[in-house]
């Protein structure tokens, strides 16, 4: 009787320790998981990056780089800057564009921009986003000087 | 001669550097004394602009004349720049250089040339696609004190050293994207003297290149006494940046719009994190 009860005892203390032994795994598991995921969701944000996507788009075809709005009245690049990165991402590729649609119909150029807009991959409407925002941020160009002249 | 004719004159003929300096001033002081500006950074007196329409194909405005450019240099070294007159020189041919060549802007967004009345029309939008033949006389031209300097002056500092760095490189110029005031190392520029070329085109609003096969590219990121090539591409960029107020510049005598240039020069060379040295006695 004792014999069966050390057993079930032993039984029972196995079974636990093999569910808490597959549930560390699991758990490690799990882990390991997430950090791929956040590995693999690296989108490296840069000004260059962002300014070659705008370049050929060529949004400064219909948004003009100084303070003066052309005759579209359509926003300039440092309107669109000073909104908010989630407006911006959320509409500015859509629905504000869908607006002028019937104007640039006429203009089979203007049209394939915009399906350009509405075909960028996240990361690089995320770049043409960031480049949008250092419009009003003043973006700063350092001019690298190779290190046998350093100055010291 | 009209005053243009002589200011068009003193252009052209801009090897003879004292000649025209004189001239200069001679020009300054007639216009002053007529109440005509004269200042700016993007100055012109009356473009060509014609209109091509093909059947089946956008219209298309071909623009042509003569566009003055003038980068004003305000030398803020402690123990002077005796080759500054050299430098400017070398970088006034080199900008009218790499300015060169005919550029086509496909589809922008204009206002509606009318071509009897021989102007645009300002109310009414029109997409247009653009040639440009645009033949820049660029300037250099040093000022002594903070009152020669308009605020829709172009400007380039010369100062000691620059502190900003991000890695392990010295920093020979600083700017910031498609803004005045551009800024070099006096002792940089001597060795590397297309560094200042490249700190002004990116007051045009050109970026930084990086990679290796960008490495003979004016605007690498990294200095050098080769790299000096500018893609047509860059020359499309900065010909729309200069020529982004067609409307305007076509209705006759034109300076562009203010920069708020005086106020941004202090701003930036007085900004701790940018890090300048430079003879504050001479910024006055």
């Amino acid at each position: 009787m004792d014999l069966n009860t050390i057993k079930l005892s032993l039984g029972n203390l196995l079974m636990i320790l093999f569910f808490t032994a597959g549930c560390i795994n699991k758990t490690k598991v799990n882990d390991h998981t997430d950090t791929n995921s956040a590995i693999t969701d690296t989108c490296k944000l840069s000004f260059n990056k962002g300014y070659e996507i705008g370049s050929n788009i060529s949004c400064r075809s219909c948004h003009a780089q100084s303070e003066q709005r052309n005759a579209l009245n359509l926003p300039t690049m440092r309107e669109l800057s000073r909104m908010d990165s989630l407006k911006l991402s959320n509409f500015l590729f859509i629905t504000k564009h869908k607006k002028n649609l019937d104007f640039f119909k006429d203009s089979p150029i203007s049209m394939l921009r915009l399906k350009r807009i509405d075909s960028l991959s996240e990361c690089d409407r995320k770049n043409l986003v960031h480049f949008i925002k250092e419009y009003s941020r003043t973006h700063k160009y350092i001019l690298k000087i190779p290190n046998d002249t350093t100055i010291k | 001669m009209e005053l243009h004719s002589l200011n068009h004159y003193a252009y052209k003929h801009n090897y003879l550097v004292n000649f025209s300096m004189t001239l200069s001033a001679l020009i300054f002081n007639f216009s002053k004394a007529q109440n005509r500006k004269l200042s700016g950074g993007i100055t012109c007196r009356g473009l060509r602009i014609q209109e091509v329409s093909m059947a089946g194909k956008a219209k298309e405005l071909i623009i042509t004349g003569d566009v003055n450019i003038t980068l004003k240099v305000l030398e803020l070294t402690t123990s002077g720049a005796p080759k500054l007159n050299m430098m400017m020189k070398y970088t006034e041919q080199n900008i009218a250089n790499k300015l060169k060549g005919e550029t086509m802007d496909y589809g922008l967004v204009l206002s509606d040339y009318d071509t009897k009345a021989n102007k645009f029309n300002k109310n009414i939008p029109a997409i247009y696609n653009v040639r440009y033949k645009i033949n820049y006389l660029v300037r250099l031209e040093q000022v002594k004190t903070l009152s020669q300097l308009s605020n829709n002056d172009f400007v380039l500092a010369i100062v000691d050293r620059i502190g900003l760095k991000t890695d392990k490189y010295a920093t020979g110029g600083l700017t910031a994207h498609g803004d005045v005031p551009a800024t070099v190392t006096y002792n940089e520029w001597c060795k590397y003297p297309n560094i200042a070329t490249h700190e002004f085109f990116h007051t045009l609003g050109l970026p930084d290149l990086s990679g290796k096969s960008n490495s003979n590219n004016l605007m690498f990121e990294i200095a050098s006494k080769t790299n000096n090539l500018v893609s047509n591409k860059e020359l499309a960029n900065m010909n729309a940046y200069l020529m982004e107020d067609v409307v305007s510049i076509s209705e006759g005598n034109y300076s562009n719009q203010s920069f708020n240039t005086v106020k941004k020069l202090r701003n930036f060379l007085n900004n701790p994190t940018n890090g300048f040295k430079y003879n504050k006695a001479k910024f006055r």
